[in-house]
């Protein structure tokens, strides 16, 4: 005979809820979201890209963050942001580092007005392999299409003689979602090992 | 299918004083990890070291602004500097580490921070820490003798996963 009552299934205690959480904590997921990672294998690559951003995740989140993990094929560099594949003058910088170059020491302000340079990589020539440099990219309402797009990142490397730290705002002038992302050095390639993971935060 | 991610492992609010701070354990399941600090510190140079390693194998270079001119050093090499601290002058550090890719066991370790330390200067730090080993526990401790860090002072580790 099935129980369709708790009081009849012969239990002595129990404990009755009008929530279905049952006295647990309401789950609330993460705001903060692991989309996509890139990890360079054994053959290089001269740049890496995330596409069809705005489809897959303009809905869900507003802001995008690419931390970076990379090394270069030739010395040291800067490395670019395009985005949505513009290669027009629609791009601006400005930059603040602290730099050692041999035994000066300096902190230099820059800027720009071609594409969004964001940080230094280290270098190949460097004889121990394990050096690469980083860097965190914030790209603030990325899909918003009423704001052109604004870029901050925090970047450095440490190669003997060559160390710097520096951080950079970036500007694009387009009021267009974000729907392509492209990280690369002209004339040189990421190397083995080079990470680029693009995370979201929700907008809600 | 994304993956939330911004873990906190970890919490240490510090009931009294103590000269060293450490996250021991650190799980191997993320790749990044991020450090909170927001504290008071008695003695100065505040500085970090990882699986208790004391050699010559931390490189890092910092940038400050202090209101007036920018001034930049590289610095080692047994230890990784956050920032000066020094409660004579009411320092509080408010600080953001991050360490890219601690998990793996191919590349040096590196630690980007950027610290606003009342009273005394805004500072960023690139750190790279020569050893390909996994980072299991990273340690705060106070460069000169005799500092500590002070109650109050709040330690939040959080994992980033990739």
């Amino acid at each position: 005979m099935p129980i369709k009552r708790l009081s009849q299934s012969g239990l002595l205690t129990f404990e009755k809820y009008s929530s279905m959480l049952a006295g647990n904590t309401a789950y609330i997921p993460p705001a903060f979201e692991l989309l996509e990672t890139q990890i360079v294998g054994a053959t290089p690559l001269s740049s890496v890209i995330f596409s069809n951003l705005n489809s897959s995740y303009a809905s869900t989140y507003q802001h995008l963050q690419i931390r970076l993990v990379l090394r270069g094929s030739l010395g040291s560099q800067v490395v670019s942001m395009q985005i949505n594949g513009d290669t027009g003058n629609n791009y601006a910088y400005h930059g603040t580092a602290g730099e050692i170059e041999g035994n000066v020491r300096d902190v230099r302000s820059f800027n720009g007005s071609s594409l969004n340079s964001i940080f230094r990589v280290s270098a190949q020539g460097h004889t121990s392999t394990g050096v690469f440099g980083v860097g965190i990219v914030d790209i603030l309402d990325a899909f918003e299409t009423t704001k052109n797009k604004t870029i901050r990142s925090l970047a450095g490397q440490n190669i003997p003689a060559d160390d710097s730290i520096a951080i950079f705002s970036g500007l694009y002038l387009s009021t267009s979602a974000i729907n392509s992302i492209t990280i690369f050095r002209a004339g040189s390639n990421f190397v083995a090992g080079s990470r680029l993971s693009l995370y979201g935060l929700r907008n809600s | 299918m994304p993956t939330g991610t911004y873990i906190a492992l970890a919490n240490t609010t510090l009931t009294a004083t103590d000269t060293e701070v450490t996250f021991s354990s650190i799980p191997q399941t993320y790749r990044d990890l991020a450090i909170a600090i927001d504290g008071t510190f008695s003695g100065t140079d505040v500085r970090i070291r990882i699986n208790g390693l004391t050699t010559s194998i931390y490189n890092w270079v910092y940038a400050q602004g202090t209101g007036g001119v920018g001034t930049s050093e590289a610095i080692g090499p047994t230890n990784l500097g956050i920032g000066w601290g020094g409660l004579t002058s009411g320092n509080r550090i408010t600080a953001l580490l991050n360490f890219m890719d601690y998990s793996t066991t191919d590349k040096h370790k590196t630690v980007l921070i950027r610290n606003s330390e009342f009273n005394e200067a805004v500072i960023m730090t690139s750190g790279r820490i020569a050893t390909t080993d996994a980072i299991t526990s990273i340690t705060f401790r106070i460069q000169n003798a005799g500092g500590s860090y002070q109650i109050g002072s709040n330690f939040t580790l959080y994992g980033i996963a990739s």
